[in-house]
């Protein structure tokens, strides 16, 4: 093709992600992973905070259950909780499940994963938390 | 030309290990160490120093370990595509420097406080 | 009979003998019930303004060949009907992730580009002789690839796409579904030669699975996911070629 043949270009959007309602949900969809790194950047100062002794500890554990960390927690889980599902389905979506050759009920599936995602959840309260 | 970029395929298969993780272990971890003792819902005893250590048996180390490095993982790996979303894809080198950095000095935290920790 | 009843169709022009930017015209155009937005602008270009362009071919939702942008969306004009428009104008742009050439045609080199390098042809270990017959497939084989193989090249996916407006080296939607139904098809051998393709630097790694253009594709191909499955089975077939082989 000519090279020199004129032709007009238009300049890639920095607010496409604004442009609808989708787009707009798949935003909500990234931060949400996002909000599991921030998650674990708190864990990770309970961490470190518990290497240096009670006092620091404390400290933090201060911070994290006062009203405003409870705020800040609140929406994490929201976040996280939307992370799993997105995640959940999007695996089942990728690698759909089947069974002696035939593929699973999508309604089995979800019903199954979330069966088993609360079971683990329940191992971990009672086997590493030690709640009850 | 067609040459499979193997580092890429290597931190997309974390990414997706480490969105497992997160997604099956956080929601509860907030829940339990966050939430419920912070609304009353569970004594505050649950998450008090004593109580921690108490539980950081080696297993239990390595399963923190893996839950806070998994999740930080996750998240900046999504994060980096945030930035570049808005606009900034022409920072993609720093900003592919700065995310990989930050989850390897994290998990270096992580590895160093867990060692750190004095046993029960 | 009573006065026929018309449409406004506004339609940004560009035309680079005459002007830098691109400009709007506006047209007034009889309406009737069955139009679709191609029979508007065919309905200008032999009425009203000689000098309009635009592409099409098929009038039939085929060819793949009318795509623009209908009220800010990616469509078909050929499949646009007039009366989908709410409001009393309908707004006719060219697609804005490729270069326009003049009016609603784009330059689309880039992507012929893509769909060369992903080999969209059978490829066979050994070619049977042709007196043995067509390489047979059972339902279940075809079902296989049956969706990803009603693609009509349309592009409307690209423009939906802002992975490929950031980056025009990103293989994109299309291509890599296309590339999926080769992966998946039980007459082809190429599938690790496809997977280098897809799994290279410019290939499938850059998709954050926004999701928009298996929404806005007139076929119902879903590029998004199977943009997924491909990043899975390359990025398994990498990590096995890393390991060491076992006899
Ligand atoms: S995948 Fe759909 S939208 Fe994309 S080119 Fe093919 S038919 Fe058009
Ligand atoms: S004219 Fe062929 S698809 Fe519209």
């Amino acid at each position: 093709m000519d090279k020199e043949v004129r032709s007009y270009e238009y300049k890639p959007s920095k607010t496409w992600w604004l442009g609808n309602r989708r787009y707009a949900l798949y935003m909500v969809r990234e931060l949400s992973g996002f909000a599991v790194a921030v998650y674990g950047f708190i864990f990770l100062a309970q961490l470190f905070t518990l290497s240096q002794g009670p006092l620091a500890y404390d400290a933090l554990l201060g911070v994290l259950l006062s009203p405003a960390g409870i705020l800040l927690s609140t929406i994490l889980l929201v976040f996280a909780i939307f992370h799993s599902l997105t995640w959940f389905d999007l695996t089942a979506k990728v690698q759909p499940p089947s069974m002696k050759g035939k593929p699973v009920p999508r309604k089995i599936v979800v019903t199954g994963t979330i069966i088993i995602w609360l079971f683990i959840s329940y191992f971990v309260a009672v086997f590493i938390f030690r709640v009850g | 030309m067609a040459e499979p970029d193997k580092l890429e395929a290597v931190l997309w298969l974390t990414f997706t290990l480490g969105g497992f993780i997160a997604a099956l272990f956080i929601p509860v971890i907030i829940v339990i160490n966050n939430l419920a003792p912070g609304i009353g819902a569970l004594s505050q005893e649950i998450v008090s120093y004593d109580s921690m250590l108490a539980r950081l048996g080696p297993l239990a180390r390595i399963f923190f370990l893996i839950v806070v490095v998994a999740s930080i993982y996750h998240g900046m790996h999504r994060f980096k595509f945030v930035l570049f979303d808005i606009g900034l894809l022409k920072f993609k080198t720093p900003i592919y420097v700065l995310t990989y950095a930050i989850i390897v000095i994290s998990a270096m935290i992580a590895i160093y406080s867990l060692i750190l920790i004095p046993n029960p | 009979m009573a006065s026929q009843k018309t449409i406004k169709i506004r339609v940004k022009r560009y035309i680079p003998e005459k002007a830098e930017e691109p400009f709007y015209s506006e047209y007034d155009v009889p309406y009737s019930e069955d139009m679709v937005v191609l029979d508007a602008l065919n309905y200008i270009k032999d009425n009203l303004d000689g000098s309009l362009s635009f592409r099409w071919s098929c009038r039939m939702g085929v060819c793949g060949s009318c795509s623009a942008n209908v009220d800010g969306k990616p469509k078909l004009t050929c499949s646009s009907f007039l009366k989908e428009s709410k409001g009393d104008s309908i707004l006719v742009e060219p697609l804005s992730h490729f270069r326009t050439i003049k009016d609603l045609v784009v330059e689309i080199d880039v992507f012929v580009k893509k769909l060369k390098s992903i080999k969209p042809w059978i490829i066979r270990n050994e070619e049977k002789p042709i007196a043995d017959g067509e390489y047979l497939q059972t339902p279940e084989q075809r079902d296989l690839i049956k969706q990803t193989s009603m693609c009509i090249n349309c592009m409307l996916c690209y423009e939906a796409c802002p992975v490929f407006d950031m980056d025009n080296d990103f293989i994109g939607p299309a291509a890599a579904a296309i590339s999926y139904r080769s992966v998946m098809d039980s007459r082809d051998d190429g599938a690790k030669e496809r997977l280098d393709i897809l799994t290279s630097k410019h290939g499938v790694w850059d998709c954050t699975y926004i999701g928009e253009c298996s929404v806005v594709c007139p076929k119902a191909v879903d590029p998004a996911l199977a943009i997924q499955k491909l990043k899975a089975m390359g990025g398994i077939s990498i990590i096995k070629s890393l390991l060491p082989k076992k006899k």
